[in-house]
């Protein structure tokens, strides 16, 4: 459903995306991973054919985003970063109107924007102007919009971004509605934990380029043992790290209490955790960045 | 649905979305619209007396339509740079030319109370005729095709969000006070320079079909021909600016 192909987008002399390549099934949830600047949302702004790439090439629902793109907006919604709905308007208003613009018939369109509301649990702000909802329900109102498209594939541009625990929640069960509903999404988020609970695939980018692809499950297996120690200390640590953040020394071991003992009696703050998609993250980031100590 | 069809209802729905409904919600946005042209046109009645407020009505609707084909800048550039409306409807079926136009007839639903007002003020004076309401009607259908067209294509220019609020205020001016809308032509040294820009060459086709001013028949056919043309011009800058498609 996905096919992105040696993809790359030049700024003057900056590559933000250099020979990005992965492929994703229909009826799964991609998350982009990476740093600020790792061009995640370069890589959204191509796809959903907003800006032209450099060069490669790349695939939505069998259509090249760059020949076919007036065919390929019927078949796509995106929720873009940072981006809000109109302020003056009802959440009604402002998903009926995005559904009358996608071309639905007016009754149609009110239904589909009353049920997308309802499944966000924003019935009882509906007639409200949202410019006095708070920034998760807005959030959430964007999210109404696409869901009640209808789309066969959704772009999320860190759609939980700033967003409370409970409005965050709110956000997954609508991502994990349309994929039920057997739509592509691909989501872009700094929420490790949010990619990894949420995503069949997840590609993570740094520098513009592809780190790795796979399932969250096979990629927290690649960081070695099974647990994680994390201690913080001003000073050096007793034993060598696998990766230091300024201070902080992150040791991956199967046996944790003998590193974490050692850790504590040199004067240390430790935390022990199973391994996670976080991990990973770390870990492969940690190196790209010159971060590790070992 | 058919493709012109669906153009056509994509405009009117941006019409009703960013015209209609901010509208009868918040009645400060209609004054805000009115106000100025309001002002000038007390300060001619006190000095002009009943032929400054013909003079004043006149300007009040060429003002109007430029301003708000003006303003467009402002909610473009805002629907694209701060809450990025633009990007959303960028992946979805919506052509960027009925985003362009349906930006556009918000900003004439913002002034047709207004310009409604001012019609019915000049009929009530007298100075309507068959003939000069249809030349005056077309002119300001020019006039507001060329401003939203410009409008527009300034806005893609924009790439902060202060400066979208800043240039429609200073363009509004230009267009209002350096071209015969408020004024004859027939003060300037040529007449010919009254019809540089649009709102002068809507100004004098105007001025002279409600006879509020006499110019010669070479400069009446020149003010249409080249309201015409820039009208034609903005409508080719817009559907060649209004791209979704950045490189």
């Amino acid at each position: 459903m996905i096919v992105v192909d040696g993809l790359g987008k030049r700024f003057g002399d900056i590559w933000a995306l250099d020979s990005v390549t992965f492929s994703v099934d229909g009826g799964r949830v991609v998350s982009v991973l990476g740093p600020n600047g790792a061009g995640k949302t370069t890589l959204v702004r191509i796809l959903i054919t907003e800006l032209l790439p450099t060069k490669g090439r790349a695939e939505v629902a069998g259509l090249d985003v760059v020949k076919d793109a007036e065919r390929l907006r019927e078949r796509i919604a995106a929720v873009p970063q940072e981006g809000s709905p109109i302020g003056f308007l009802t959440p009604l208003e402002f998903v009926y109107a995005y559904l009358l613009l996608r071309g639905y018939p007016r009754r149609e369109a009110r239904r589909r924007a009353l049920e997308a509301l309802d499944s966000l649990e924003l019935r009882e702000v509906k007639d409200r102007e949202i410019q006095t909802l708070s920034g998760g329900t807005k959030r959430r109102v964007m999210l109404a919009a696409v869901l009640a498209a209808d789309a066969d594939v959704v772009f999320l541009d860190e759609p939980t971004t700033g967003l409370d625990v409970i409005s965050r929640r709110m956000v997954w069960n609508a991502i994990s509605a349309m994929r039920d509903g057997g739509a592509t999404i691909l989501l872009t988020t700094h929420y490790v934990e949010e990619a990894q609970m949420l995503s069949d695939v997840v590609v993570l980018l740094n520098r513009g380029k592809v780190v790795d692809v796979g399932p969250p499950g096979a990629l927290v297996e690649k960081v070695p043992g099974r647990y994680v120690v994390e201690a913080y200390m001003p000073g050096e640590p007793p034993i060598p790290p696998h990766i230091a953040i300024g201070g902080r020394a992150i040791y991956f071991v199967d046996k944790p209490e003998e590193v974490a003992g050692k850790l504590v009696d040199a004067g240390a703050r430790v935390g022990i955790r199973p391994k996670s998609l976080e991990d990973y993250v770390i870990l492969k980031m940690g190196y790209e960045q010159g971060g590790e100590d070992s | 649905m058919n493709k012109a069809v669906k153009t056509l209802r994509d405009i009117l729905v941006i019409g009703w979305l960013n015209g209609w409904v901010p509208l009868v919600r918040s009645w400060v946005w209609l004054v805000a619209n009115a106000v100025t042209p309001l002002s000038l046109l007390v300060v001619l009645a006190i000095y002009a007396g009943p032929l400054g407020i013909k003079w004043g009505l006149v300007g009040g609707l060429i003002w109007t339509i430029a301003s708000n084909g003006i303003s467009l800048i402002g909610d473009a550039t805002f629907y694209r740079l701060e809450i990025k409306f633009q990007q959303m409807l960028v992946a979805a079926p919506v052509s960027p030319v009925a985003y362009a136009l349906g930006l556009a007839l918000s900003s004439f639903i913002f002034a047709a109370p207004t310009l409604a007002f001012y019609a019915a003020y000049l009929a009530y004076l007298g100075v309507f005729t068959a003939v000069g309401v249809l030349e005056a009607a077309a002119a300001l259908l020019l006039l507001w095709l060329a401003t939203a067209g410009v409008g527009f294509a300034v806005s893609t220019l924009i790439n902060q969000m202060r400066y979208a609020w800043a240039v429609p205020g200073i363009l509004s001016a230009v267009l209002s006070t350096m071209a015969p809308v408020y004024w004859p032509a027939t003060v300037l040294p040529s007449q010919w320079l009254g019809v540089v820009l649009p709102t002068g060459e809507a100004g004098v086709i105007i001025q002279t079909a409600l006879g509020l001013a006499r110019y010669g028949e070479g400069l009446l056919a020149a003010a249409w021909a080249l309201l015409a043309a820039y009208a034609a011009v903005a409508l080719a800058l817009l559907a060649k600016v209004a791209r979704w498609r950045q490189v």
